[in-house]
């Protein structure tokens, strides 16, 4: 027999407890030898359990807070958000004027200590690697000027996937990063009338309990580390084209700085996500002759795949043994032995 | 029997009765716009919001960190449509749920655009690559069965086999009766059932489908 009318759920959260008495534990042991249900359940309880392991760690946590209240501030917004739409505009408009004034004096000093910082940087460290692309989003306001032409390599194999969750409106990150873009270029270190501020209505979180929209600025960032910070909260969001144009600034505004050395990396794996895989193994190649080593072994990898998906075959297996002999115990190094074995012609 | 002992995490503090009631009035607070209570909501329930994105997404998926930071984005974003009518925890974690199943799911769809038998993003996190573990296999079987059952039945049992929650737990945190989480539960269970059924080696070793 094994259809058992009754589960002892009580009895299952009382073991986990470690509650049980004697003749309970006895009792539950009895049905589980018949429940293939209650048997299961238990198994996969102790499976996550074993899996998920430790409560998070408390550093983490805390960089996880706070990087969702930096991304949501202010409160204001929020409150506004709740009043109707006519009224949360216009105290939308003008808590916007008002906010644009404090913000500018210098909010993104404040932001970050050095410690958090390299923490950061090392968790930016470990999301890059096995990155995938998330859906670009169409902001509703202040979205970042269009690209005139693509500034694209002659003759080069443009593999451009077509995205589900791309707006075939959005022109092409390379577009974005192109020298013949019309993007008003920054003056480092002034802030005067054409200086720009970012605004962004941020979607709803998915199939939230009615979310309601929340207005989310952010001052136009004075250091390396703020506009790293700012650029990879943009890519988290799933805003590429406003990532990119805060990668392009940091590259621009601090070309010295690691962190814009790093941009290069990350910048490149953003075009391998989007199907530019010519900028990308570009990018990757501009990044690699920095002599960087942050992400090395992730460019390496990176640039083995967009020549994959260029066809450029000899370049792809140079790069994968290139890989090898700098990483010979890399993450990717099963993945470069399976192209290599391939023989490609 | 009783093996969990030793491997149960601490009792998380949004559990514990004596913190129910506090945060609770965290959480009215929160919702009124206090960027104090807000912080320090968002630091009671993070970690049980992290747990469940990591069972969602699987431990070693690179946008963990992502989807655990929207997550969090997510709740913020939600509290001012937050009705004190169900725990705050069960709340955040439900926000959790639903963020990591759709980054879960878009990550496979993007995935699906390439060659995934080359691409690296389709490697596991770790240096040594192996073979799934028979725990492995059954918690992929479980996330796999997310994606196939309703939202109400795949929440149930994400927060009874992830979180370890109990029934009354769960319906405290879904705002429903003790018999409707019953009823999600059984029904999700069927269909795990139903797939694990279709994995011999699973379902002997499991004794389903005997």
């Amino acid at each position: 027999m094994k259809v058992i009318d009754f589960h002892p759920d009580e009895l299952l959260d009382r073991e986990i407890d470690g509650t049980l008495s004697p003749d309970e534990r006895r009792r539950l042991s009895e049905h589980l030898s018949r429940c293939t249900q209650c048997k299961l359940e238990r198994q996969l309880r102790s499976d996550f359990e074993a899996e998920l392991g430790a409560r998070e760690n408390a550093r983490d946590i805390q960089s996880f807070v706070s990087g969702a209240l930096r991304a949501t501030r202010d409160p204001e917004v929020r409150r506004s958000s709740r009043a109707p739409a006519a009224i949360a505009w216009r105290r939308r408009f003008v808590f916007l004027l008002a906010a644009t004034m404090v913000l500018a004096t210098g909010l993104a000093a404040a932001e970050m200590d050095v410690v958090g910082r390299a923490w950061h940087a090392a968790r930016e460290r470990v999301a890059f690697v096995f990155r995938t692309p998330a859906p670009p989003s169409i902001e509703p306001a202040a979205a970042p000027p269009r690209a005139v032409a693509p500034n694209r390599a002659e003759g080069a194999t443009q593999i451009t996937p077509e995205p589900a969750n791309v707006a075939p409106a959005l022109p092409t990150l390379a577009e974005h990063l192109g020298e013949t873009t019309d993007r008003p270029a920054r003056g480092a270190g002034t802030r005067g009338a054409g200086e720009k501020t970012h605004v962004t209505v941020a979607a709803p979180a998915p199939e939230m309990p009615a979310p309601l929209p929340v207005v989310a600025i952010t001052p136009a960032p004075e250091s390396a580390a703020a506009l790293f910070d700012a650029a990879s909260a943009a890519r988290r969001r799933g805003n590429t084209v406003e990532a990119a144009g805060l990668y392009r600034d940091l590259e621009t505004r601090f070309p010295a700085s690691a962190e814009a050395r790093l941009s290069i990396a990350v910048v490149a794996r953003m075009q391998l996500d989007l199907g530019e895989a010519s900028e990308a193994a570009a990018g990757f190649g501009s990044y690699l002759a920095t002599g960087d080593r942050a992400l090395r072994e992730e460019a390496m990898a990176g640039r083995a795949l967009a020549f994959q998906r260029l066809g450029r075959a000899a370049d792809e297996m140079e790069g994968w043994r290139e890989l090898l002999r700098a990483y010979p115990a890399s993450a990717y190094a099963k993945v470069a032995r399976a192209r290599l074995e391939q023989d490609l012609p | 029997v009783g093996f969990f002992r030793t491997q149960k995490h601490p009792r998380p503090e949004v559990k514990t009765a004596s913190h129910g009631a506090a945060l609770a009035e965290i959480a009215r607070l929160a919702t009124e716009g206090d960027t104090s209570a807000t912080a320090r909501l968002l630091k009671v329930v993070a970690p049980e919001m992290a747990r469940v994105v990591r069972g969602v997404m699987g431990p070693y998926s690179s946008d963990v960190d992502d989807a655990v930071q929207q997550s969090l984005v997510g709740l913020i974003q939600a509290l001012p449509a937050f009705r004190g009518e169900c725990a705050p925890a069960g709340y955040a974690c439900r926000i959790a749920f639903r963020t990591a199943l759709a980054m879960r799911r878009r990550s496979r769809e993007a995935r699906a655009r390439y060659d995934d038998s080359t691409d690296a993003d389709s490697l596991p996190a770790s240096s040594s690559p192996s073979d799934l573990s028979d725990a492995r296999r059954r918690t992929a079987l479980v996330r796999s069965v997310l994606d196939q059952i309703p939202a109400e039945q795949a929440e149930a049992l994400a927060m009874r086999t992830m979180l370890g929650w109990s029934i009354e737990e769960i319906a405290k945190a879904s705002s429903v009766p003790i018999n409707t989480v019953r009823s999600r539960l059984r029904l999700a269970k069927e269909a795990l059932r139903r797939n694990i059924e279709a994995d011999p080696s699973l379902a002997d070793e499991l004794g389903v489908g005997e």
